[in-house]
């Protein structure tokens, strides 16, 4: 064990790290992160607007009155709020592109606002079939994620090497010419080539397959996607999130690579749940929100249990960690029971800590596969306490029960190993002093 | 006493930033602290008299150090984060701040 720890310790955690701390990991992670506001924002107006409800088919009652009184005020303010329900989510990939534009030209030293309009574009050509902008708005909503993500490193990757290599850069600065007109100037040839290249790689594809760019990324993706949406796939995929986060590695080295394909998924669930379809028939279970709202509660390994249980024990220092990790722990933030339990190396607290959250995974995906349970369908941020997270992201007091359920089964498979540890902690750290 | 506390996303940082801030007041010692990504590191460094990495970035030290110069450059125990020891982690700086 202690080999295979320290061979994991020199060779694969630094490599870990490096691919977390990679250029293009985090300024998708940053992109991403930026628009979470403006797209729970979209979507809490959505809800607002849209009482889950028909009044007309209650009995009269304490929720008739609830679910009429709700209709009449999203009556009275749907004119002039309507336009901002879903707004980001409808603009997704475009946002997406710009941004990431923005975090790799921020990261690498390169001209903000010329980058992120060159992202932008060379998206939006991707996106054009007949020479016909207004039909290609459709695609800017969050179907052609990863077709944005990859269009935005790809444009960005060229430009960089122009700019590097200084192929094309014209300098009239030598020439007397005042800098602020050489400025404008400067990068036109580099961006030209970006945009032509990009224009003519789309037609090409496009003539020859009949297919963009975002439709051939899509079309490779979805096996992972499809993959990711399965028992199997969340059990593995949340197990080795739980593997690395034993050697200490951030649970970001998956959940970031991973956090596009979450979004897409959530983002077709959104969509079809506005063209009416049933909640507990939306085309995909895993998304960002049944991440953190049924696998994640408490943070990555569900802790927030093992916090609860932390919190009375027998051990002075363990009761500390308790405390001081029961905050954090309903806005899912643990690394305090992660670095100071420890759970990091800890063989004691191992197994639960591994297979707690894959449990929790597979669990909810068997109770909503098999229709018992609502899916999700709106996000409101990965930092809402889960059981409330479960509520609100699939507007199910079903839900909301059941993540309180897996919170005492979790309470019930980390208890004995806790008490187990506790046990060995006090022995090792707290003999009576003489 | 300008801190600069290094992490990847930051949000734990967050609640390190805090109790970083209590612990200087107990001290009457006076501090800053900025959290940043380990990604925008260079960004940050201007003015800066030590630099503390949590325990998730540990590995990046070598490098954080070739970029930091003459700044001291520290990371945080597992254990002092995870109990949110802040006296103890800023003792340690200030004792290597002092022995630059």
């Amino acid at each position: 064990m202690s080999k295979f720890t320290a061979r994991m310790e020199k060779n694969i955690v630094p490599l870990a790290n490096k691919i977390i701390g990679s250029l293009y990991l985090q300024a998708m992670q940053s992109a991403l992160s930026a628009l979470m506001p403006f797209v729970i924002l979209g979507i809490i107006f959505l809800i607002l607007l849209s009482p889950p409800v028909n009044y007309h088919t209650l009995n009269k009652g304490f929720l008739y009155h609830f679910f009429y009184g709700w209709q009449t005020a999203a009556d009275f303010l749907t004119p002039p709020f309507a336009r901002l329900s879903s707004l980001a989510v409808l603009l997704l990939s475009l946002l997406t592109a710009g941004l990431m534009g923005f975090y790799l030209a921020r990261q690498t030293k390169q001209n903000v606002v010329t980058v992120t309009i060159l992202t932008t574009l060379s998206f939006v050509i991707s996106l054009n079939r007949h020479n016909d902008l207004i039909a290609s708005l459709t695609g800017m909503d969050g179907s052609n994620l990863f077709g944005s993500i990859l269009l935005s490193c790809l444009s960005f990757e060229f430009y960089h090497l122009l700019v590097r290599k200084n192929i094309g850069g014209i300098n009239l600065e030598k020439r007397g010419i005042p800098k602020a007109f050489t400025d404008s100037l400067q990068n036109l040839l580099q961006l030209g080539l970006v945009l032509c290249t990009t224009s003519v790689v789309c037609y090409f594809l496009l003539h020859t397959t009949g297919k963009t760019i975002p439709d051939i990324t899509l079309l490779v993706i979805s096996p992972f996607v499809n993959f990711m949406d399965s028992a199997v796939g969340v059990f593995l995929l949340s197990f080795f999130v739980m593997f690395f986060w034993w050697f200490g590695i951030h649970d970001t080295l998956i959940t970031i690579p991973l956090s596009p394909l979450l979004l897409y998924t959530f983002f077709v669930n959104f969509t079809a749940f506005m063209q009416g379809t049933p909640a507990t028939e939306l085309p995909y279970i895993v998304t960002e929100p049944f991440w953190w709202a049924f696998l994640a509660i408490g943070g990555s390994g569900a802790t927030y249990s093992l916090g609860l249980i932390a919190l009375f024990s027998k051990s002075k220092q363990l009761r500390a960690i308790g405390r001081a990790s029961f905050t954090a722990s309903h806005f899912n933030v643990n690394e305090t029971l992660t670095f100071g339990l420890p759970l990091m190396y800890n063989t004691s607290l191992m197994v639960p800590f591994l297979l707690v959250m894959p449990l929790n995974g597979v669990l909810t995906f068997l109770a909503m596969s098999s229709g018992h349970l609502a899916r999700t369908f709106a996000y409101t941020g990965w930092t809402i306490f889960a059981p409330l997270a479960a509520l609100t992201s699939t507007l199910s007091i079903k839900a909301l029960l059941f993540v309180l359920c897996l919170m005492l089964l979790d309470f019930v498979l980390y208890f004995p190993f806790f008490k187990h540890y506790e046990k060995k902690y006090m022995q090792e750290n707290e003999r009576p002093s003489m | 006493m300008n801190l600069l506390l290094v992490c990847n996303a930051g949000m734990s940082t967050g609640i390190m930033k805090i109790k970083l801030e209590e612990a200087a007041k107990v001290k009457q010692l006076k501090l800053t602290v900025t959290a940043a990504p380990l990604i925008e590191l260079t960004e940050y460094l201007t003015g800066v008299d030590c630099i503390l990495l949590s325990p998730q970035v540990r590995f990046a030290l070598d490098e954080v150090i070739k970029k930091a110069f003459a700044i001291p450059v520290l990371v945080i125990s597992p254990l002092d984060f995870g109990t949110m020891n802040s006296m103890e982690i800023l003792n340690k700086v200030q004792a290597a701040v002092d022995n630059k």
